[in-house]
């Protein structure tokens, strides 16, 4: 049932981007393609638009192609480079055709910040759970099952996991030597507790330049510029479950000035948090220098606090920036 | 009464209290069924049991006995519980990094349960089972709230900035804590110092101690006076009841006679004293070496141009004046396996990793080349004359250039002959380094030097004393040390080598040492 409905939402999607999209940025390729192709009966492979419905009755019963001879040449004479797929009719699809295969693929992007491209065609809208070297997240896919989110690297041999919610995961390893540039730490927590790093760099008061949180977030730009740090939010969705982290970096190996870059961790007292403890974990360097992740439990304020902050100056270490 | 004990065990429990063994009735029994002892368990640590009985108060191995009655712990189910009281500055970031490493090095995982700032607990448990190991209270106030909640018998471990008083110290001993002042009830955890600071752009870079304290008393209060700019002078300074600022008192003002000026802002933490020094340009303020913020600190100029970088070096050797230890108190009585364990662990190389990872001063024994010693062997040149003749010189560096010198140090108490307590602790320190092989075919040589008082000859033969005499102590604490392992000689050179100027007291002070040289 939920499988029927997210496809047919699926399908439709497609269907629109195949119509509108595709044909008007693609259409002069589309129509040298098909004059240079020998005009052939091939129904199935021609017709660039489809309609919503035979498009779903398609995928749902795949029919083997008419004539599958010199499929690969007629398209390579079509275009330069192709490569044919390398798709068996043994595997299962997606509703939009795709196979099923879940794949994760690190890239590094500047500012040792990684871009995670999550795919499984075949899990849409579902929950994924992000983790790299302790630092966790959930996401969720998007209609065509896939997830795309620019994160810190937070080691240089960065390794990252993704996990399906039937267990099934998927890992890409991206190496980023230039995480030594940069000092990250981190705080994590599930469902709405809604912890926030405030950082204080080089002598900043609250409300200044330099006060860098979750509602002055700054920018990774800025950062290589050396005008100094910025908040990563991870974990886009909230349900009970939801698992959020942030990351707190500064450009350390940019930044030609030396003190102290103050860090302190709040959580607002809300009707929802007040008396409560929050499970929580924070992320900083260890004392050999790798990321280390450390169980929190924090003890909430009674209810007639609602509205406060309780602010905690000592759960993350300041960051001491030092020159070499 | 049952009600009644409930309703107890509630309230400890709802305000976060730890609780030591209630009143309860119990009855220990030996293995062979022959002895049994029935009282009142006051408690249990894990391995012993402590009972007020017919005879008084005994202490009962529980591997020996068998419990039964109502008071009797779960022995299966046992954690270990102590608390940690004191000193803010060590409690915030150095014990619980202590805390993590241990349990890091003992298979154990921690979580941290914070109540705010001052109050948290960390819980240890096995990472393999899963097992709670070990409860540890931390509540932070500062070195006399610590002292206080030791002598009212609520804290395991004190963490203090200073020295405990001898006032304290006798106190603590009528309360049934044990003597304070033995080695075996203090350890120093790590090392710290008092630093001068100001902003960024002050453009003092040096002060003198007696400038230091004439500002802090209000007699100095422009920056050109010092040779700043036009402006007045802003104090910032520490609450009293810290350690620190007691130490400041007593090393500083009272040195040099002065009272403390009314007109200084007090802060409840280093961290709040550099961030106002830090953003004022016309702001002065006494923090410590491990929290300088993004204030810039000040050298201490001595009045014959000698001057005192506080560096992590400086602070070992305690060559800077104002160095201070940073101790950890434990009162007279047993305390639980993890406890004693974690102890155990604050004098691993470990430990003195994580202290420095966290900008403190380890207590690792360093070698100092003679090349890096430039600067002392010029005041040596430069303070030479009728007493200290060049043949005197030469003899020194022949006696030095083939040797380097260990960060560790022996100084002494002001107007006394006792060491000083991190040169205590630096007795055990190198006793422990002996007995390990550390120096195995080596020579380390105890130089000792004395101040400029006096005639040059007689402080020759003082500082010989003092050599001998710290040499004599290192022996008598090398317990396992065999005769054949180290040579361990003495050497003297009176005051031939000084490291400050002797117009002061503190300067004399520095001046009287005894240095260890390996060869």
């Amino acid at each position: 049932m939920l499988i029927k409905k997210s496809y047919k939402t699926a399908a439709s999607t497609f269907a629109i981007v195949v119509t509108t999209g595709f044909v008007m940025q693609n259409g002069d390729a589309l129509a040298s393609r098909f004059a240079t192709a020998e005009p052939q009966a091939q129904p199935s492979q021609d017709a660039p638009v489809r309609t919503t419905q035979n498009l779903a009755s398609e995928v749902a019963n795949p029919a083997p192609l008419a004539d599958k001879s010199g499929f690969a040449d007629r398209v390579n004479s079509s275009e330069q480079n192709y490569t044919p797929p390398n798709i068996s009719l043994d595997q299962e699809f997606s509703a939009l055709g795709l196979t099923c295969d879940v794949t994760l693929d690190a890239t590094k992007s500047a500012g040792a910040m990684v871009t995670l491209e999550f795919k499984a065609p075949c899990h849409v809208n579902e929950v994924v759970t992000i983790n790299h070297q302790g630092l966790r997240f959930t996401s969720v896919t998007s209609e065509i099952g896939h997830i795309t989110v620019q994160m810190p690297a937070l080691v240089a041999a960065a390794s990252f996991k993704a996990t399906l919610i039937d267990g099934n995961t998927v890992s890409a390893i991206v190496n980023v030597p230039e995480v030594s540039d940069y000092d990250r730490v981190a705080v994590q927590w599930t469902g709405d507790s809604g912890l926030r790093i405030h950082a204080l760099e080089l002598g900043a008061d609250y409300g200044e330049r330099g006060h860098v949180w979750a509602k002055s977030p700054q920018t990774v730009a800025a950062a290589l510029q050396a005008r100094g740090g910025y908040i990563t939010a991870l974990g886009n969705i909230d349900f009970p479950g939801a698992k959020h982290a942030e990351v707190y970096t500064f450009p350390s190996g940019q930044v030609q000035k030396t003190g102290v870059v103050r860090l302190r961790v709040e959580a607002e007292v809300t009707a929802k948090t007040c008396s409560k403890e929050i499970e929580a974990q924070a992320l900083q360097n260890g004392v050999d220098g790798v990321i280390s992740v450390s169980d929190l439990t924090l003890s909430m304020p009674t209810c007639d606090a609602i509205g406060d902050f309780l602010v905690l100056n000592n759960l993350l270490r300041d960051l001491k920036i030092a020159q070499n | 009464m049952k009600f009644f004990r409930a309703a107890v065990f509630a309230a400890l429990f709802l305000t976060g209290m730890l609780v030591p063994a209630l009143a309860q009735d119990v009855t220990l029994t030996s293995r062979d069924g022959k002895v049994s002892v029935s009282g009142t368990l006051l408690s249990f640590d894990g391995e012993f049991f402590r009972v007020d009985s017919l005879y008084g108060v005994l202490t009962l191995d529980g591997t020996g006995v068998t419990c039964a009655g109502i008071g009797c712990p779960n022995l299966e189910s046992f954690v270990a519980e102590f608390s940690i009281a004191g000193a803010r500055s060590m409690g915030a970031v150095l014990l619980p990094t202590l805390v993590e490493m241990f349990a890091e090095q003992s298979g154990m995982r921690v979580k941290r349960i914070v109540q705010d700032d001052r109050q948290y607990t960390y819980v240890l448990r096995l990472a393999e089972t899963g097992k709670d190991v070990a409860r540890i209270a931390f509540r932070m106030s500062n070195t006399d709230g610590g002292i206080a909640e030791m002598l009212d018998g609520d804290a395991d471990m004190v963490l203090a900035t200073r020295e405990i008083t001898a006032a304290e110290a006798k106190t603590a001993y009528k309360a049934g804590l044990g003597d304070m002042k033995r080695a075996a009830r203090s350890r120093i955890v790590g090392l710290d110092g008092l630093v001068p600071v100001v902003a960024q752009n002050n453009p003092v870079a040096a002060i003198s101690l007696m400038d230091l304290a004439r500002i802090f008393a209000g007699d100095i209060t422009n920056w050109q006076d010092i040779g700043g700019p036009d402006a007045p002078i802003f104090l910032h300074h520490l609450s009293a009841d810290t350690g620190l600022a007691q130490q400041f008192e007593t090393d500083v003002m009272q040195t040099e006679k002065r009272v403390l000026a009314a007109t200084i802002k007090r802060h409840a933490t280093a961290v709040e004293v550099v961030d106002a020094v830090a953003r004022d340009p016309f702001a002065i303020g006494i923090t410590r070496f491990s929290e300088i913020g993004n204030a810039k600190m000040l050298a201490l100029r001595g009045t014959c141009g000698m001057a005192f970088t506080p560096t992590r070096r400086a602070l070992k050797t305690e060559d800077y004046p104002l160095a201070t230890p940073l101790f950890l108190y434990t009162p007279a009585r047993r305390l639980p396996k993890a406890a004693r364990e974690f102890l155990t662990f604050l004098r691993s190389p470990a430990a003195q990793r994580a202290v420095r990872h966290v900008g403190f001063v380890d207590q690792d024994v360093t070698q100092i080349g003679i090349d890096d010693q430039g600067k002392r062997f010029a005041n040596a040149i430069a303070s030479a004359g009728d007493e200290v003749n060049l043949a005197d010189l030469q003899s020194m560096i022949d006696t030095l250039r083939p040797a380097s010198r260990l960060t560790l140090t022996f100084r002494f108490n002001t107007g006394s002959s006792s060491l000083d307590a991190q040169s205590r602790s630096n007795v055990v320190l190198l006793a422990r380094l002996l007995e390990a092989g550390a120096y195995d075919g080596r020579e380390l040589m105890f130089v000792g030097f004395s101040d400029g008082d006096g005639a040059a000859s007689g402080n020759r033969v003082i500082s010989q004393r003092r050599a001998r005499a710290v040499r004599a102590a290192v022996k008598l604490a090398a317990t396992t040390l065999k005769p054949d392992q180290a040579t361990l000689s003495t050497k003297a050179f009176g005051e031939a080598l000084p490291m400050a100027c002797d117009d002061t007291e503190w300067g004399r002070q520095v001046n009287r040492r005894v240095e260890v040289w390996i060869k």
